[in-house]
């Protein structure tokens, strides 16, 4: 995927977490994307690790970045809370060369955007380590997902790794 | 009696000391490398005083990790949520050991001319970092390492962090170990070459008060509330330091703008590349650690000059452009509003530029901006709350985040061509 095709994408991503008033900060992009990319597989290509926060992409950081810098987003700090993203430019050029391509996963976008985009920085966290160990690491049993989620993220209660666990098994 | 500690003599941080286990380190064939890799690669064919390399900028760097870690981890500076989080007190003298280690090896594998020709002078998906690893984990450098009671895997995951060291999770004391050295906002890496390049490029705008900067630095962590916030800790800075972080972001935006993107340096470092891509074996650089020993500046400038002076050298017209400053003409530079009428502008700009011109007649380099370095947490004095360095400073959202995307034509044709431009840019206006 070419890099305007993906920012295309990202810009409506963003779009939609704005209008389903997605708090919107980088984790909520960072992990929306993840489930974009490895729960209805749309090829995106991002390298996602753990780290902050569960799955993260360096790659995808940059690219935020690069957003910003051509004026397309804005970062704003609202207290008492942290920064948060919106579109810059209601009409881009972007949206129109690109608009085949985001018209053609606009129904998965809205889709995360409406399953994820109201879960607090805390609650994705789970989600999207407990799924990135089911899919990327195929851990395939419950048990083990949630043992080794616990390793990875120590303060998640074994309460909460189980809820989570449970829920993203019955993502696919 | 023999000396333990010993010292260099630095413009910048002026004596580094080293205990004799860092000198052994220091003194071994890979890190004596660094003293012939210059650090701005050919930036001193336009600032001639830039000829500093990545051997005093290691220094550097591992100096200024020691300090930063001395005051992030100093009693006072700790709040009990992190002191949790973090190893016990009695730990930190071995810690900051390794951390002063992993900084003084976080550039080894840097290619000759550090930046300038990396990307298409190795295998693919191979980077810098990636030798660095390399060379940490399988050299030489690696039995020393052991010698000295050091775990190599360790001293790597540190020094070239995560985007790079993928073999494992890092956890918390991990991910700020590395972030003192490679940190976004607030790396050792970024504030010495910012203060070194400034004083050698001999430019006031690189400086900054870094003793004050990293007198301020703190682990800090957001209370956690349902927005956008992580709260993992992360280094940010006591209020204090608030103005002294909006002049180092400021620095880093004016030794961009100025230096780092300068067109001239960016065209040089493509001439360069062509040359190396006729000169050496297949076109790459060897990555195996003993044929990257053998191959500095020192090597490559000296085979730019024979190659310059030999007509029938395969890159003898690479080499002239450099050795003769027969480099190309900065033509086009996009800009915001040409970018918002059409995104897709440089490359049908350079497209059409290689029919009329030829395809060896016209170039392009370009950079994207890396992750935002301005936002990151601030402890506030009056209430103790850690707020984002956005809300705290009007400043920081103001400074424009570095990029470039430059067109270059043979100076030959460099009069048809911006003729030819500057027709078509007005014609698109109309």
């Amino acid at each position: 995927m070419k890099n305007f095709e993906r920012w295309a994408i990202l810009l409506e991503l963003i779009k939609e977490l704005n209008n389903k008033d997605s708090w919107c900060g980088e984790t909520h992009i960072q992990k929306s994307v993840f489930f974009l990319q490895e729960l209805k597989n749309i090829p995106l290509n991002y390298d996602f690790i753990i780290y902050k926060y569960g799955p993260f992409s360096f790659e995808l950081s940059d690219e935020i970045t690069a957003l910003r810098a051509f004026n397309f987003i804005e970062v704003e700090a609202i207290p008492p809370y942290g920064v948060t993203i919106s579109i810059k430019a209601s009409k881009n050029q972007l949206e129109k060369l690109y608009s085949e391509d985001v018209k053609k996963y606009k129904k998965d976008i809205e889709f995360i955007a409406s399953q994820f985009g109201n879960k607090s920085v805390v609650q994705l966290e789970k989600l999207a380590t407990a799924y990135y160990l089911f899919k990327i690491e195929s851990l395939k049993e419950k048990d083990q997902i949630v043992q080794r989620l616990r390793v990875i993220k120590p303060h998640i209660s074994v309460k909460d790794a189980e809820i989570a666990v449970t829920e993203v098994m019955g993502f696919n | 009696m023999s000396k333990h500690y010993h010292e260099f003599r630095d413009p910048i941080h002026n004596f580094i000391r080293v205990s004799s286990d860092e000198r052994k380190i220091i003194d071994s064939p890979f890190f004596q490398r660094l003293r012939h890799i210059h650090q701005l690669a050919t930036t001193y064919l336009i600032y001639p005083s830039a000829t500093h390399k990545r051997f005093e900028h290691s220094l550097g760097v591992m100096e200024l990790s020691g300090r930063v870690f001395e005051i992030i981890t100093q009693e006072d500076n700790l709040a009990d949520d992190i002191r949790n989080l973090i190893p016990p007190r009695e730990e930190f003298a071995e810690w900051k050991k390794k951390l002063k280690i992993a900084a003084l090896l976080h550039d080894v594998g840097h290619l000759p001319f550090s930046h300038a020709a990396e990307n298409e002078l190795l295998p693919p998906g191979i980077k810098h970092e990636n030798i660095t690893l390399n060379l940490i984990l399988d050299s030489s450098l690696t039995k020393l390492l052991k010698t000295l009671g050091l775990q190599p895997e360790f001293i790597a995951k540190i020094a070239v962090g995560p985007k790079i060291y993928k073999t494992d999770i890092f956890n918390i004391w991990e991910a700020i170990l590395s972030e003192i050295i490679i940190g976004n906002s607030f790396g050792v890496d970024r504030i010495d070459y910012l203060l070194r390049d400034s004083y050698h490029v001999g430019v006031a705008y690189g400086k900054f008060d870094h003793y004050r900067l990293i007198d301020t630095l703190r682990l800090l962590q957001y209370e956690a509330k349902d927005d956008g916030r992580s709260t993992e800790p992360a280094i940010g800075i006591e209020e204090g330091g608030i103005n002294v972080a909006e002049s180092l972001l400021l620095a880093r935006y004016l030794m961009f703008s100025q230096v780092y993107f300068h067109p001239v340096r960016r065209a040089y470092d493509i001439h360069l590349k062509d040359f190396l891509i006729k000169w050496l074996p297949n076109g790459k650089f060897s990555i195996k650690p003993e044929e990257f020993l053998k191959v500095t500046d020192n090597e490559v400038n000296s085979a730019i000059q024979k190659s310059a002076d030999d007509h029938l050298s395969v890159a003898h017209k690479e080499a002239q452009r450099i050795v003769k400053r027969q480099h190309f003409r900065h033509l086009y530079s996009l800009m915001q509003s040409d970018f918002n009428k059409n995104p897709n502008i440089v490359e049908e700009l350079l497209t059409e530029a290689m029919e009329k011109y030829g395809k060896d007649n016209i170039k392009r380099d370009f950079n994207l901006p890396k992750k935002a370095p301005d936002i990151f947490p601030v402890l506030l004095k009056t209430d103790e709350r850690v707020v984002s360095s956005l809300e705290r400073s009007s400043t920081l959202n103001q400074i424009p985040l570095s990029k470039f995307d430059y067109i270059f034509a043979e100076p030959k044709i460099f009069d048809q061509a911006h003729k030819w431009l500057k027709d078509k840019l007005d014609q698109q206006e109309k």
